[in-house]
């Protein structure tokens, strides 16, 4: 389709005419798989530290100069898809009038002036008295529409139409692409959406000081299990409490296949920690306390994650303030094969005489989980592992638009493959050489089906011939831009 | 007959082209690769919606550009530039070469970005390759090894049946003997492919019940599962397209990609699932789709190959 309306040598009819064109979006998309390459291959949104290393210092600049540490989010990547967006609208918009023409379908004249070149059309002579009473009733059979008029010869005229519908799949499809972009944009902005994540030992409160979910959230209690024989986990899960000072607003169990949702807000356990190591201290003098040391979060060998003391937290005082306890080693047992969490270690000392000059330090070992090891007449007892649970709070007011595009590119993209809309005149009139009547078919568009045609060949009895040479061809191009 | 052309919906076809007895006349082979196209982008579709809503459903966030959702989205515009180039009328040779580009996006999908870790780090590959050719088999029971190397042995025959078949075809002329001669020749090659199918399908059964959920979650399990899928969408092809050309452009990746599973991955055994893919509707909706839609999207690549080779020098039709 042309675009009359539009003066093609105005800088803005010329924009418009580009924007509309299947041209550009054919071009844009080449750039936008490159782009989504180079964002796949390369890790996105690291420290530039990890470029450095990980590239060389030479390259890992160039890459966060350019931006390639974070394309997804870079000015010129939202540039490009809001050109493909805004090409996707003006196509629409474009071939909607087509659509609904189609929609309505073609007149009968339309396609017997069709008849009349023959270009295209099939015809065949009737054996049978009763052509057209014996067509309308397989036509109906078959669930055509058929519209039946009457031709300024007093031939008959049976327009017949299937799927008229399909002719709005491929604005469907397009439009719910549509759809789904809107609704990922409103997903992202700041501040209709919340995308962030809470780490938090059993029993604390996640205070939501600068109120953006509008509630704290507590952790009452979170499980952990494990495969047997595996460090793999079968179930993590938390109870949480939302509360509103002291007011509780909800409450519920997030798991990683199940959220909690109040007014929008879904929080899900999206994954698990270690925060610390419970250990209990008894002194030469029989006095027991508690004494914990703080896990922190490392990369492990093989780029896995793993846990163990940072130098300024692996000591914990005990209570004469003479004494310490210090973490030397965690072991989280995942390599040795054994049954983890159930064998973790800590490998401890504990420190004598820290306000004297010459402290002392009695080496006590490796402590596994539930066991106790003793040295300098202090005992060690490795109580429990502390973990955290880390929660992903979102809230995503495009979610329903993204669902219904998705439900919609599907039916469209179906319709648009697998159902093709017809419509196609059938006219039954005498001639002289025939008395019986021939039956001349012009379909709508180049092809006649297969399908279509057996129809009208059972009733005939014959078989259906191209009406001119040109005839049944199909030929030239399907579409313009 | 009087109307000797067949209404192959998609395909404008040249009548100067369109012989009616050679299957792989390049513009049959066109319509052919088109239509797997179609098929395999609309599940490629699917896998990406269905990969969403299980993404939102496990991972609370329905798109993170992990670099598994990003691949496939490689791979789905890389078609979605095939099918306007397709409506924009462009030269077929140039659509072949961009459908081989989309099924380099789907094996880097599949394949390749597991090398690149992310959130879809279960399909990791978790030996060396020289480990691999040591225990491929040792991980298995003795019924799950013998079927393995049953249906590798029957694909390694009926490609290599295929391939000879395809090489002694290739020299006729007379295209109606061509014709009937290709057509049983294809049946050499199909065969072996339907028994080492029929094992194949079997040991995959036999893994199923055995774990309790179809055989996706390991790197071999899904390879095997892929495989098998290719497979099953080239059967079907095969039955409708009577030439042992088509089964020697497919059957290698179908080697290839039993072979890396076996190689990269190995078989452990049955292994529990990560929390994430305990939803099993979503598991299964997901990768059987996938797998499907990945199968048609490799063959029309083997297809498109074809096409490469018997348009080569011919000048370009109608189209460009």
């Amino acid at each position: 389709m042309t675009n009359e309306a539009q003066d093609e040598g105005s800088l803005t009819g010329g924009l418009w005419g580009l924007l509309q064109s299947v041209r550009t979006t054919i071009y844009v998309l080449p750039v936008l798989a490159i782009a989504t390459t180079i964002g796949a291959v390369i890790p996105q949104k690291r420290p530039p530290e990890y470029y450095d290393m990980a590239y060389g210092r030479m390259w890992g600049g160039a890459l966060t100069a350019v931006g390639f540490d974070n394309i997804y989010n870079s000015t010129w990547f939202i540039i490009l898809v809001g050109v493909l967006l805004l090409n996707l609208a003006a196509c629409v918009a474009r071939s909607f009038r087509r659509a609904a023409r189609q929609y309505r379908g073609p007149a009968p004249e339309t396609l017997a002036r069709k008849l009349e070149g023959g270009r295209g059309c099939w015809q065949a002579n009737s054996t049978d008295p009763d052509a057209k009473g014996r067509l309308l009733g397989m036509l109906h059979r078959a669930r055509f529409a058929v519209t039946e008029s009457t031709g300024p010869k007093g031939q008959s005229w049976l327009l017949v139409r299937r799927w008229p519908l399909a002719h709005y799949a491929g604005i469907v499809t397009h439009l719910a692409i549509f759809l789904v972009a809107v609704g990922a944009v409103l997903g992202r902005l700041p501040w209709t959406s919340l995308d962030q994540r809470i780490t938090f030992a059993e029993g604390e409160t996640f205070p939501d000081t600068d109120k953006k979910l509008g509630f704290a959230v507590r952790l009452d209690h979170f499980r952990m299990d494990f495969y047997e024989g595996t460090d793999q986990p079968s179930l993590y899960e938390s109870d949480v409490v939302l509360l509103d000072g002291d007011r509780e607003l909800s409450k519920g169990m997030a798991t990683v296949n199940r959220q909690v949702v109040y007014r929008g807000v879904a929080l899900g356990q999206a994954s698990w920690g270690l925060a610390g190591v419970r250990l209990t201290v008894t002194g030469p003098d029989g006095k027991t306390e508690p004494a914990n040391l703080p896990l922190t979060e490392m990369a492990g060998p093989h780029g896995d994650t793993t846990w163990g003391f940072e130098d300024q937290s692996r000591i914990a005082m005990l209570g004469d303030q003479k004494s310490a306890l210090v973490g030397m080693e965690f072991v989280p047992d995942t390599q040795a094969g054994s049954t983890y969490p159930k064998h973790p270690a800590v490998a401890v000392q504990v420190v004598t005489g820290l306000a004297a000059k010459d402290h002392q330090v009695h080496d006590v070992g490796t402590v596994g989980l539930g066991e106790e090891r003793s040295a300098g007449g202090y005992r060690v007892r490795f109580d429990d592992l502390v973990y955290v649970s880390t929660l992903s709070v979102r809230k995503d007011p495009g979610l329903p638009l993204v669902w219904l595009g998705f439900i919609l590119v599907s039916l469209g993209m179906a319709l648009m493959f697998y159902v093709r809309p017809r419509a196609f005149l059938v006219e039954v009139g005498e001639t002289d050489q025939s008395p019986e009547g021939v039956v001349r078919v012009a379909p709508m568009g180049r092809e006649f089906a297969e399908g279509d045609r057996r129809i009208i060949e059972t009733v005939c009895g014959t078989r259906l011939t191209p009406m001119s040479a040109g005839g049944g061809r199909r030929s030239g191009r399907r579409v313009r831009s | 007959m009087s109307n000797g052309k067949q209404a192959v919906p998609p395909s404008p076809a040249t009548p100067e082209a369109e012989s009616p007895v050679d299957p792989l006349a390049p513009d049959r082979v066109d319509a052919l690769t088109y239509r797997l196209v179609a098929m395999g982008f609309i599940l490629l579709t699917l896998v990406i919606i269905t990969g969403a809503a299980w993404a939102q459903y496990t991972w609370h966030k329905w798109w993170s550009w992990d670099p598994k959702e990003t691949s496939a989205l490689v791979a789905w515009l890389v078609y979605l530039v095939y099918l306007h180039g397709r409506l924009l009328g462009w030269s077929k040779r140039l659509l072949a070469w961009i459908a081989v580009l989309g099924a380099l996006a789907v094996i880097f999908c599949y394949a390749g970005v597991n090398f690149l870790g992310g959130l879809h780090a279960y399909g990791a590959p978790t030996q060396s390759i020289a480990e691999g050719a040591r225990n491929a088999f040792q991980g298995m029971r003795t019924l799950e090894a013998t079927l393995a190397k049953s249906f590798l042995v029957f694909y390694l025959v009926a490609f290599v049946l295929y391939l000879g078949a395809a090489v002694f075809a290739a020299g006729e002329v007379d295209p109606e003997a061509g014709r009937s001669h290709k057509a049983r020749l294809a049946w050499v090659g199909a065969i072996p492919t339907l028994i080492g199918f029929i094992l194949h399908t079997i040991a995959l059964v036999n893994r199923s019940v055995e774990a309790g959920h179809l055989p996706f979650s390991s790197g071999y399990e899904y390879a095997a599962s892929f495989a098998w899928a290719i497979v099953l969408v080239f059967l079907i092809l095969q039955f409708r397209v009577r030439t042992p050309v088509i089964g020697a452009a497919s059957l290698p990746f179908i080697l290839l990609i039993l072979a890396y599973g076996f190689l990269w991955f190995g078989d452990k055994g049955v292994s529990p699932l990560p929390v994430a893919l305990q939803n099993k509707f979503w598991l299964h909706l997901h990768v059987a789709i996938a797998i499907i839609s990945y199968a048609a999207l490799i063959l029309a690549t083997a297809t498109s190959a074809i096409y490469l080779v018997k348009s080569r020098g011919t000048p370009e039709t109608a189209e460009s």
